[in-house]
């Protein structure tokens, strides 16, 4: 059980270095996609089953595929991309994750644990549709920014352009 | 014996072989293939087609993508509505949800 | 001792190991697409944050709510994003950000 906790977390950083370091653009969204797929498995291990179910429809689906048809729609030209980033990429890589797990270990010497103070009751739907009404109206708010924001940029064009 | 056989995995795997039997037959009668460009290449294969590459209109699938984009969203977001008053609040949802696909479809 | 799935500071140093993933290709790449999935790779990163901390305090439903919002705001975000990325192709004909810095009569 958490051996495989920890594999799909290490799994989920290994597809998120695929995605920035491969050349082909269309191989970097599929492995974006393995990524989120395995967020969710990490998701629905923290018993966020909700949350789990959100990220691999909409994240794991929807993005890819917005992703695939731009690749799709904006093949030409490829330039050359330099190299020298994938090339020094493991360096930096490396140092980081000393860095970070020197931090952790200070701060978890220094800082009390964290412990359980509350404990929520009922179901998912009363703490979304009665506690957090407002968000939902930030929701719809984002959603017709988007999409009238998307039916400016897609404007037809004049006769003299 | 007969319901062994017509379980399944093993009808599966014995249609899967009169499958590839006939294609193994097919490709004995037809003629034999000349590899050329267009043949193998994935779209609009079978012959060498002289022309230009297709600029295909690109703005009715953007429309289409955010039509089904929203939609989803709403379908998972109103799938978890609880019981009591708080149904009212989730009509006014899909009411705003619909104003904003009724203002997609008609500005294209 | 060591309880893993509720382990909040081992959730942590893999959420900021995803931060610093997402920040070198936003600091290093050209392509705009490549710069997109550094954005998706930092979102990603936030995700693990909020539902660890969330799943410690014994706050979960509040954290999913908390998720799922944010994963409405970045779809709609990506959506306009590449809708624009689309916009710049068509007018300079490359997605290499250098390419924008040049004017174009």
């Amino acid at each position: 059980m958490q051996e495989l906790y920890l594999i799909s977390l290490c799994a989920l950083v290994f597809f998120s270095v695929l995605a920035v370091l491969l050349k082909d653009l269309l191989k970097a969204a599929l492995s974006l996609m393995a990524a989120s797929v395995f967020l969710a498995v990490v998701l629905f291990f923290m018993k966020a089953y909700y949350a789990g179910v959100f990220e691999i429809s909409v994240v794991a689906g929807l993005i890819t595929v917005l992703f695939v048809s731009t690749i799709g729609l904006t093949r030409g030209d490829d330039f050359k991309e330099s190299k020298l980033p994938v090339y020094i990429f493991p360096l930096f890589f490396i140092w980081f994750i000393i860095i970070d797990i020197l931090i952790m270990y200070l701060l978890l010497s220094k800082m009390p644990p964290l412990t359980k103070w509350l404990s929520e009751s009922g179901k998912f739907g009363d703490v979304l549709w009665q506690k957090r009404t407002f968000d939902l109206f930030a929701q719809i708010g984002i959603i017709f920014a988007g999409v009238f924001s998307v039916l400016a940029l897609f404007r037809k064009r004049d006769k003299n352009d | 014996m007969i319901d062994i056989l017509l379980s399944p995995p093993i009808a599966f795997l014995i249609f899967l072989g009169i499958f590839y039997l006939i294609y193994w037959l097919g490709s004995l009668m037809a003629p034999k293939m000349k590899k050329t460009p267009g043949k193998v290449s994935t779209y609009a294969c079978g012959e060498d087609i002289p022309g230009t590459k297709i600029q295909f209109g690109y703005r009715l699938f953007f429309y289409v993508a955010l039509f089904f984009t929203m939609m989803h969203v709403a379908t998972l977001v109103v799938a978890t509505i609880p019981k009591g008053a708080v149904a009212l609040f989730g009509i006014f949802y899909l009411a705003m949800i619909f104003i904003s696909v009724l203002a997609l479809i008609t500005r294209s | 001792m060591i309880n893993l799935p509720n382990d909040f500071y081992l959730n942590l140093i893999f959420a900021f190991i995803l931060f610093f993933i997402g920040l070198y290709c936003l600091l290093s790449m050209r392509n705009l697409i490549k710069l997109l999935i550094g954005i998706e790779i930092i979102a990603k990163g936030v995700t693990l944050a909020l539902i660890s901390a969330s799943s410690v305090k014994g706050l979960i439903l509040t954290g999913q709510s908390l998720v799922i919002t944010f994963i409405v705001v970045e779809v709609c975000a990506i959506a306009v994003a590449l809708a624009l990325v689309i916009n710049l192709y068509r007018h300079t004909g490359s997605l290499d950000v250098k390419k924008l810095t040049k004017l174009r009569g």
